[in-house]
């Protein structure tokens, strides 16, 4: 498998995929955080905020940390994370995530003042080109790392829209977040008790349908892996530009156990850590 | 100053830890977390003479105090580890070991003839616990008179110190020990993973694609322990010991036990410094102990006589 040449430097004015090749990274380090506070913003969803200067200097949008959440063996492994915004003037970094078992209850324990250890700012985050108008389709927690990514389009100048999805209103994160940076999401909800009933893509495919010029557009997406698949088709059928942020099973984070691989377009696998997590949805396999 | 170096059967180690295959990819994804030059060595993620693709996903899954994988020996092969990573390896003052398996005894021939001739591999270490696809798909280390052919034919062309890692899917793995050393491994290094299972009653469905996986971290390191013990009684060649541990106490028992040195593997997926951690552990607890070399904690076990 072809390893990605980190030291390469970046090329203008190439193919998405060979940019994403080029791209340089700022590879993580070990880290003790603290935390500021970690409150629960909705049913089982929680905003958890820490500070280091390092780490906040260091992040891209799209990157994501490795959480230690226990201080013994149980549970052993870290948990990944995306980096939900960077607060460079106060060195903090926000995360949003979701209870869904052992590590991320125990997650929920860290008061603030406490200090956490963390791996990061780990692989790829978002390619972001100049002088492109940029779709976020965001699905459930997938929304965390495009709060982010809409605050760095915005200070480029860039025109953004965002789209929300969740299986219910409860499950619309983020809002407040984009609500702050002057972006008024559409939203979508399975059981229609928030915005429109029915999937996020269909917000997707209803906004592209007027669209003239598909190369001024980029997609970013982010959520479970069969709203990304319908992001992707739907946006390789309009040819508009398109950025997925994967997930996968990680045992270390750092490209070394192979655990977290997705096959690319030659069906070759490719680590979600390092490779990743944001991939041209056009470099993968669906 | 405590002397930690080791030459175990010709393999010359700075420090008795050596980080394991599988969970230290080429070494190179650790060095911005570890300076590679301090700790003792590296067994490199297993390779086979051809690239391997590897098992469908989900890999791995968590368990308690450990975790199942089933990565499915995916690697880059021989070729491509020589050309684009052993450049950048061999700048790093450490033994470098290069983990290897086939799916036939003539493919661990071969790998073992390609590995012999590189400039900067300190040892080639055998992975055993793999099946032969050629025949009947009995995983060569479980069997004694496979492994004894596999090994005795790898012995014939392996022209570095020769470590045989061992399966503990086994009866009796004094018996696989012997039979390793008889024909001709240098060293034996225990244990590799054990094989194990996990459901999701939800979705009625295994929790690994593969179905079955291999057990590591603190939960095997009693059975671990326990095995390197035994074998290190069982042979008279060097052995290395590993299964499960975290930190510099979990490496004392093993080698009071009777390692010689010992693998860290899992335990650099929670932390990536743990091996070195264990490093200054080690050293610091021989300081305590007052002695003068790492040889002389080795096999110290103390038996209270029975009565
Ligand atoms: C790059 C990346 C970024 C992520 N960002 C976020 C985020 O911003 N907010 C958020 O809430 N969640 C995020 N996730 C998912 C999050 O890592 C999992 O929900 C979490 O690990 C579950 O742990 P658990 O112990 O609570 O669940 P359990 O199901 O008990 O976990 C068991 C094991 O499976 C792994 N696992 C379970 N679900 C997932 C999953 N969806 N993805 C990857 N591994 C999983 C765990 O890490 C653990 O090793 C991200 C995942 C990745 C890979
Ligand atoms: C993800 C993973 C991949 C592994 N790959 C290999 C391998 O390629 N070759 C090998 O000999 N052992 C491999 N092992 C086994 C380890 O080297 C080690 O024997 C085992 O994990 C027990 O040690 P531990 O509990 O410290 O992890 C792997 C283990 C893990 C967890
Ligand atoms: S999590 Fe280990 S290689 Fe990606």
């Amino acid at each position: 498998m072809a390893r990605i040449d980190d030291k390469a430097g970046r090329v203008k004015g190439r193919s998405t995929t060979a940019r994403f090749r080029q791209l340089s990274t700022t590879y993580g380090t070990k880290l003790k955080v603290k935390v500021i506070s970690n409150e629960e913003l909705s049913l089982g969803y929680y905003r958890l905020l820490v500070s280091n200067s390092a780490l906040s200097g260091a992040a891209k949008a799209g990157q994501f940390l490795m959480l230690k959440v226990s201080q013994g063996d149980n549970p052993l492994l870290r948990r990944p994370m995306s980096i939900s915004r960077i607060d460079l003037s106060r060195g903090e970094i926000e995360i949003l995530y979701r209870v869904v078992g052992r590590g991320t209850k125990k997650l929920t324990e860290f008061a603030a003042g406490m200090s956490m250890d963390i791996l990061g700012p780990l692989g790829k985050g978002f390619d972001i080109p100049p002088s492109k108008k940029s779709i976020l389709v965001g699905g459930g927690i997938g929304i965390a790392p495009l709060i982010g990514l809409a605050e760095e389009l915005l200070k480029g100048g860039g025109e953004v829209v965002v789209m929300i999805g969740g299986a219910a209103g409860n499950d619309v994160i983020g809002l407040p977040q984009f609500e702050s940076l002057g972006l008024s999401p559409q939203i979508s909800t399975d059981d229609g008790s928030l915005g429109i009933k029915g999937f996020v893509t269909s917000l997707l495919e209803g906004y592209i349908s007027s669209i003239t010029n598909p190369n001024d557009y980029l997609i970013y997406g982010c959520g479970p892996n069969v709203m990304l698949r319908e992001v992707h088709r739907i946006a390789s059928a309009a040819s508009i530009e398109c950025q997925v942020s994967l997930e996968g099973r990680m045992g270390c984070g750092l490209g070394a156990c192979l655990s977290c691989v997705v096959p690319d377009k030659d069906n070759k696998y490719v680590t979600v850590c390092k490779d990743g997590p944001v991939f041209d949805s056009r470099s993968l396999s669906w | 100053m405590v002397d930690m170096s080791l030459d175990i059967a010709g393999i010359r180690l700075k420090n008795p830890v050596i980080a394991a295959s599988g969970t230290f990819g080429y070494g190179l994804e650790f060095e911005k977390y570890i300076d590679l030059n301090l700790i003792g060595g590296i067994s490199v993620k297993g390779l086979s003479v051809k690239p391997r693709q590897g098992n469908p996903t989900p890999r791995i899954v968590e368990t308690p105090s450990g975790m199942l994988n089933a990565i499915g020996l995916q690697n880059i092969g021989i070729d491509a580890f020589i050309k684009d990573k052993m450049p950048l390896l061999r700048k790093y003052d450490t033994a470098i070991i290069a983990n290897f398996f086939g799916d036939s005894v003539d493919e661990y021939v071969e790998a073992a003839e390609r590995l012999s001739d590189v400039e900067g591999i300190a040892a080639l270490e055998m992975n055993i616990s793999c099946p032969n696809k050629q025949e009947g798909w009995l995983v060569f280390g479980t069997d004694p008179s496979l492994l004894k052919r596999v090994v005795g034919a790898v012995r014939k062309v392996a022209k570095l110190p020769l470590i045989v890692k061992l399966s503990p899917n086994v009866t009796d793995i004094t018996v696989t020990a012997r039979a390793a050393e008889e024909s001709g491994a240098d060293v034996i290094s225990l244990i590799n993973t054990l094989t194990g299972m996990a459901v999701d009653i939800e979705s009625r469905k295994p929790k690994l694609a593969n179905i079955t996986g291999g057990l590591s971290g603190p939960a095997i390191k009693p059975v671990a322990l326990k095995m390197v013990w035994q074998s290190a009684q069982a042979v008279s060649i060097p052995v290395i010991g590993l299964g499960g541990i975290m930190r510099w106490e979990d490496a004392v028992e093993f080698l009071l036990a009777g390692a010689s040195a010992v693998q860290v593997g899992t335990a650099n997926f929670v932390d990536p410094e743990a091996s070195l951690k264990i490093v200054e552990g080690i050293e610091a607890y021989c300081r305590r102990k007052g002695v003068g070399s790492i040889r002389e904690i080795i096999g110290s076990l103390k038996i209270p006589a029975k009565g």
